[in-house]
């Protein structure tokens, strides 16, 4: 087992024949993917890297009936139309790279996707990854030294925001030789599809995920509302959590993250209100990410 | 991008809103106030600036009569803003009597992940203050507003708003107050915030020109960041540029998360950044040698600080060209310091390029991998400056 992706994820690449696209499909196979079909409007009977393309997801679906995640790589201004092609067609796993969706965009895709019961990370998402198994999207990518080792009996879970940081993390972590199951990189959007409580259920459930690893980020009310759900689903494996943003407190007045729209949020986003936050649920707090490596060691 | 009272309130009018009656006056246009004369007095001055609760600075005027008129309206034209703004238009506008007044907005919550209306019956200035009272209601992107049961009357006004909101891609339509007249519900005020990402669908928002993202003036410096960021469309480079006073050292960034880490370190050690900016998204060698010939002008400079992440699929080998290319062409002080911490694609061919291009200049020089924590290079660089002072305490 491992979260969200696994050996039996069939992956449809929506935007393959792109510069970003091709170096997915590349990149995701070098790491085990088993990438079956592709999509561009218009481009039906090319292939990328051995992978045939069709016009429409639906009709990727009739001759790969098997596909059951899809990979987002269209620029930002048909996002919204690719992926609801892929929430129509009912894919259960859905992954956006593009960043700079506009936020009703992302506000109509997570409707949907709510209604249909279906899955989607991102806007702005570098990718999932469990080691040795499978890779959805870009994470590490082109970078053999990247490459976090896999490991047959799970490990840490990595959540990021950020696509660099939940590498930088993983590669950290994994070279002190503590063995990581699954990389998640939710990406860093005003709205994100999935949040780091919306995979909860998913972590505690999964018996090869021994600790969660949480490098978070001011502004939002994500961390906050993590907290919460730890506590409300008596999650019970260890959190180790850093927290950046400290340097934003020194920024000029009017430099601010949120305003005055936020009124009563006004008491989420601080670095201070997240930590308290987590801490108080029994998330251990790393004062810096060097540290997060060290309270690993010390669940051991 | 923040609109002004009077181009937020043009968006409200294009659905059916109503406002009060009033005219604009540019600084450029002063006798545009003469049309002022036909509006029933007393009325209000009100300079358009970017910033909200602008009685504190006597930015809002009531005037009595005609004649005082001119005198208020240059009076607001002549002063600046909070931030040190110049103010560029003012309106004159009709004082409307109403008896109560409702504070609304409608924005995005992360907590619900959909548009949320924001809901007060006492509205006025000190919202920021407020967190009692207000309600909060979340509403269908797909479906809008279909009901609002806590005040059924306004159900028509929310819809509009709804429409203003969703149609120009806001992601913060505030009226405070919302007045209710008479003759039905006027909105007093109005900050609306678009969101600059959805431009591609937004030809009408050339129009509305370049401003300030946040309420401070942009520096020259800050200016010219922007525009090396439209040198073309790959990646991200000087996008966001923040310069501070003090700092001594230049700092380039990579990567959403990495920066803020960089930053917190670099503080945490003590040292003092002089500006912040980062590059990201893989960028063109030209955008990050344009990007980093404008970092090595700032004031005062000993240093420069390139850390980044571990990149997915930025080429370390071409960005770093950029970074030595600006660092070749500069004037810098002797003993000048550059650390480079980057990982991904390329890392190590780049590495040996930037010390081969380098080696002639007198530059203190070092250079950490991926497998290099960034925060401890902030105490590196901390370092590098403490051997300034005292030798090599190694």
């Amino acid at each position: 087992m491992a979260i969200l992706i696994n050996q039996n994820t069939h992956y449809l690449i929506q935007g393959i024949t792109g510069k970003e696209g091709r170096r997915a499909v590349k990149w995701m196979k070098q790491l085990g993917s088993i990438v079956v079909a592709g999509v561009t409007p218009a481009k039906a009977g090319q292939e990328v890297d051995g992978v045939p393309v069709y016009n429409t997801v639906e009709q990727a679906l009739v001759n790969h009936s098997d596909i059951n995640a899809t990979c987002i790589y269209a620029p930002p201004r048909f996002v919204l139309s690719a992926t609801k092609e892929a929430i129509e067609a009912s894919i259960p796993l859905i992954h956006i790279i593009a960043e700079n969706v506009p936020t009703r965009d992302t506000a109509e895709i997570l409707e949907l996707a709510n209604k249909k019961g279906v899955r989607v990370i991102g806007p702005s998402s570098i990718g999932v990854l469990c080691p040795g198994k499978s890779s959805m999207g870009s994470l590490g990518a082109g970078d053999k030294e990247g490459i976090v080792e896999p490991n047959e009996k799970g490990g840490v879970v990595v959540l990021a925001k950020s696509g660099g940081m939940s590498l930088t993390m993983s590669n950290m972590i994994s070279s002190e030789g503590i063995a990581i199951s699954t990389i998640v990189g939710l990406g860093g959007d005003k709205i994100a599809c999935t949040t780091y409580a919306d995979l909860l259920d998913d972590i505690q459930n999964d018996n090869e995920a021994k600790a969660l690893v949480i490098v978070g980020e001011i502004g939002g009310s994500y961390e906050e509302d993590l907290a919460a759900a730890i506590k409300d689903k008596n999650f019970s494996k260890p959190v180790v959590v850093f927290i950046s943003g400290k340097f934003a407190e020194h920024l000029p007045q009017g430099v601010a993250f949120g305003h005055a729209g936020a009124i009563v949020s006004k008491q989420f986003g601080t670095r201070d209100g997240k930590i308290s936050a987590l801490e108080e649920v029994g998330a251990l707090i790393a004062q810096s990410p060097d540290d997060i490596v060290e309270l690993l060691k010390t669940l051991e | 991008m923040i609109l002004k009272e009077f181009e937020g309130k043009k968006l409200l009018t294009a659905v059916g809103l109503n406002i009060p009656r009033s005219v604009l006056i540019s600084k450029g246009n002063i006798n545009d106030i003469n049309k002022a004369h036909s509006l029933k007095f007393p009325i209000f001055v009100k300079a358009q600036v970017l910033h909200g609760n602008r009685e504190l600075e006597s930015l809002i005027k009531k005037v009595e009569n005609k004649e005082n008129l001119k005198n208020e309206v240059e009076c607001i034209l002549n002063k600046k803003d909070r931030y040190g703004q110049e103010i560029s238009h003012v309106i004159v506008e009709e004082m409307v009597e109403f008896t109560q007044a409702i504070y609304i907005n409608i924005s995005y919550s992360t907590k619900t992940r959909t548009p949320v209306i924001q809901y007060s019956e006492q509205g006025g200035t000190g919202m920021d203050d407020r967190g009692d009272g207000v309600s909060e209601f979340s509403i269908s992107i797909i479906e809008g507003v279909k009901e609002f049961p806590i005040k059924p009357e306004l159900l028509s006004v929310l819809q509009k708003l709804f429409t203003v909101f969703k149609n120009n891609d806001a992601t913060l339509v505030e009226i405070n107050p919302l007045a209710k007249t008479e003759k039905g519900y006027v909105c007093l005020d109005a900050k609306i915030e678009l969101e600059d990402t959805a431009n591609f669908r937004h030809e009408e928002w050339k129009e509305f020109g370049e401003r300030s993202q946040i309420a401070k003036p942009a520096s020259a410096i800050e200016k010219m960041a922007k525009e090396i960021s439209r040198i073309d469309s790959r990646g991200v480079a000087g996008e966001s540029f923040f310069e501070f006073n003090d700092g001594n050292i230049g700092v380039m960034a990579s990567g959403g998360g990495a920066s803020t880490l960089a930053m917190d370190a670099l503080l945490s050690q003590g040292l003092k950044p002089a500006n912040y900016t980062e590059y990201s998204g893989n960028p063109s060698r030209q955008k990050v040698y344009a990007l980093t010939k404008l970092v090595l002008k700032l004031p005062n400079l000993e240093a420069l600080y390139v850390v980044g992440s571990n990149a997915n699929f930025t080429d370390i080998y071409e960005t770093l060209s950029g970074v030595v290319d600006g660092i070749v062409e500069a004037d810098l002080p002797n003993k000048f310091k550059v650390l480079i911490r980057r990982g991904g694609p390329r890392w190590q061919e780049a590495f040996e390029m930037v010390k081969e291009r380098l080696k002639d200049k007198d530059i203190k020089l070092k250079l950490f991998g991926p497998d290099f924590s960034i925060v401890k290079t902030a105490k590196e660089l901390r370092k590098m400056f403490e051997e300034d002072k005292y030798g090599n305490i190694n």
